[in-house]
């Protein structure tokens, strides 16, 4: 993240993940929320039903009986015409998940928070991004925010993002369940809410009006569908434009400017790690010491998961000779067992550009993932050599297993 | 079809004085031309249920013969805004339309008193 001078006035707070997405929800005036409570995201709402109670937020909540229907509820609310919100996390977001898709299809600038989490069974509630992987072809822009920091800074780039007119897509904003949402981080908010909502004008959409009727949702059958859906297709890919504007004009007004693909010592890397989500932190110490110990090394950090920033990958990546993905999903049975991974092969392999990637899968279930174990994971990587490539998936840190 | 241009008097539900088919309003929000089966009774249901909720009504209509049949895309038989999500959750999305509406009046965004009554 590069630090730029902002015209704005800020306020210096310590805030977690969750509180610090109920303060930008706060800020851009969300009208509706509708959420069912799941570890590690309850904070979220719980601050949020706070804030409307104390007259800080001017909404109505709706508690509602499952995360189906929080996530109907707020598409309900969005086709009515209001700013909405909800957050989940795990189960929830798989509860949701029929409705996902509805979401996106209906071109709702719906925005949701995950505290990411791993799913059933077994029932574990500490951090991993299966939840978030799970849900990759509903058509949501996702982004994944490694500090508080971020996330409310990506909160509001969220709602900027969703309600454009070219795009009108919902946007989920996740970051790692209790490793972000339950530890505190100093981080500047805007201090006057006034300026936040003129980033976010309220602009006329296509509702529910009973003085201009409209049919929404309706049947398509096969001689339509295929056209609507290639609209979402054509949004999406203009979605990328449209977020690189974003992020542009959040570095000027708020100073703070974040890139699709963020990366850390790579000018002269021969080899870079990347990855997703807060154990970047830890990645980027663990760099800072591999580099004292005279490994070429760089770190790299996904930013944006939906749409994937293949332009912005390549650029970070084309001088290297190594790159190590480490993920924190399992794609079970997949030819890479890592999400992100895969689809960092298959967009170098789109840019003519072959390296030597190694996918590494750790931190599941709540793992704690820390410097020492970067280290350990480029160490084997570079004795594995050619074979740690042609084995797919390296499962780091699992009892009982041994690649060497 | 015409846009409506004259006036209601506003009636509650408990107010409304229909006691036959003479006092049903003669215009009509469900369009004729809609792929219901002849004679099934949805249509006339829907057809009158418009007669006394008048134009200022948002249906959500869960997924259903009643959905498939009268919004075959790109042609819609509802003259009042209607919007469907999925089978089992039109009470929760109607749920949201209501909340939105009430919370849009309150913060002065959308003007209620300029509803079709």
């Amino acid at each position: 993240m590069e630090v730029l001078e902002g015209p704005v006035r800020q306020v210096r707070v310590v805030l977690n993940s969750n509180y610090a997405v109920a303060y930008a929800v706060r800020d851009v005036d969300v009208d509706v929320i509708a959420a069912y409570p799941i570890t590690p995201q309850t904070g979220v709402v719980g601050k949020l039903a706070e804030m409307i109670a104390n007259g800080e937020l001017e909404a109505e909540m709706i508690h509602v009986e499952s995360e189906h229907s929080a996530l109907s509820t707020i598409i309900g609310a969005s086709a009515a015409g209001a700013r909405v919100f909800t957050a989940t996390s795990s189960q929830g977001l798989e509860f949701m998940h029929e409705v996902l898709h509805i979401a996106s299809g209906m071109r709702l600038p719906l925005v949701m928070s995950v505290a990411t989490r791993a799913v059933s069974a077994p029932i574990n509630i500490w951090c991993d991004y299966s939840d978030l992987m799970n849900v990759r072809d509903s058509s949501w822009i996702t982004f994944i925010a490694s500090t508080a920091q971020e996330v409310y800074d990506t909160i509001i780039e969220a709602y900027m993002v969703a309600e454009d007119p070219r795009i009108l897509l919902p946007v989920i904003v996740a970051y790692d369940g209790f490793w972000m949402s339950h530890t505190y981080e100093p981080l500047h908010v805007v201090a006057d809410k006034r300026y936040v909502r003129s980033l976010v004008p309220r602009r006329d959409r296509v509702k529910l009006d009973p003085l201009k009727p409209v049919t929404m949702g309706s049947l398509v059958g096969p001689d339509w569908y295929y056209e609507i859906k290639y609209q979402q297709v054509e949004a999406m890919r203009e979605a990328y434009d449209i977020i690189r504007e974003r992020d542009r004009d959040m570095g000027k007004v708020l100073g703070r400017r974040y890139e699709p693909v963020e990366a850390y010592n790579i000018d002269d890397a021969e080899i870079a790690i990347l990855t997703y989500g807060g154990i970047y932190g830890s990645l980027l110490k663990s760099v800072d010491r591999l580099r004292a110990e005279g490994y070429k090394i760089g770190a790299i950090r996904l930013r944006l998961w939906r749409p994937f920033p293949v332009d912005e990958l390549y650029k970070v990546t084309r001088g290297l000779s190594t790159l190590i993905v480490v993920d924190r999903a399992i794609s079970y049975g997949a030819s890479i067992a890592g999400p992100v991974a895969l689809e960092v092969i298959a967009s170098l392999h789109r840019m003519r550009v072959d390296l030597d990637i190694v996918n590494y899968v750790a931190g599941i279930g709540g793992r704690p993932v820390a410097e020492s174990d970067f280290k350990g994971m480029l160490e084997l990587a570079l004795k594995l050599g050619r074979r740690a490539r042609e084995l797919g998936t390296l499962y780091w840190g699992v009892r009982g297993v041994n690649y060497e | 079809m015409e846009p409506y241009t004259g006036e209601y008097e506003v009636l509650t539900m408990s107010e409304l004085r229909i006691r036959g088919v003479r006092d049903l309003p003669r215009e009509e929000l469900f369009a004729p031309g809609h792929g219901l089966c002849a004679g099934c009774t949805a249509g006339t249901i829907v057809r009158h249920l418009l007669k006394v909720t008048g134009r200022n009504t948002v249906i959500v209509n869960a997924t259903g013969c009643v959905e498939v049949s009268t919004t075959m895309h790109p042609y819609t038989s509802w003259r009042v805004s209607w919007i469907h999500v999925a089978f089992e959750n039109a009470a929760a999305v109607a749920s949201g339309v209501e909340s939105a509406f009430k919370v849009l009046a309150r913060k002065g965004l959308i003007d209620m008193s300029n509803q079709y009554p």
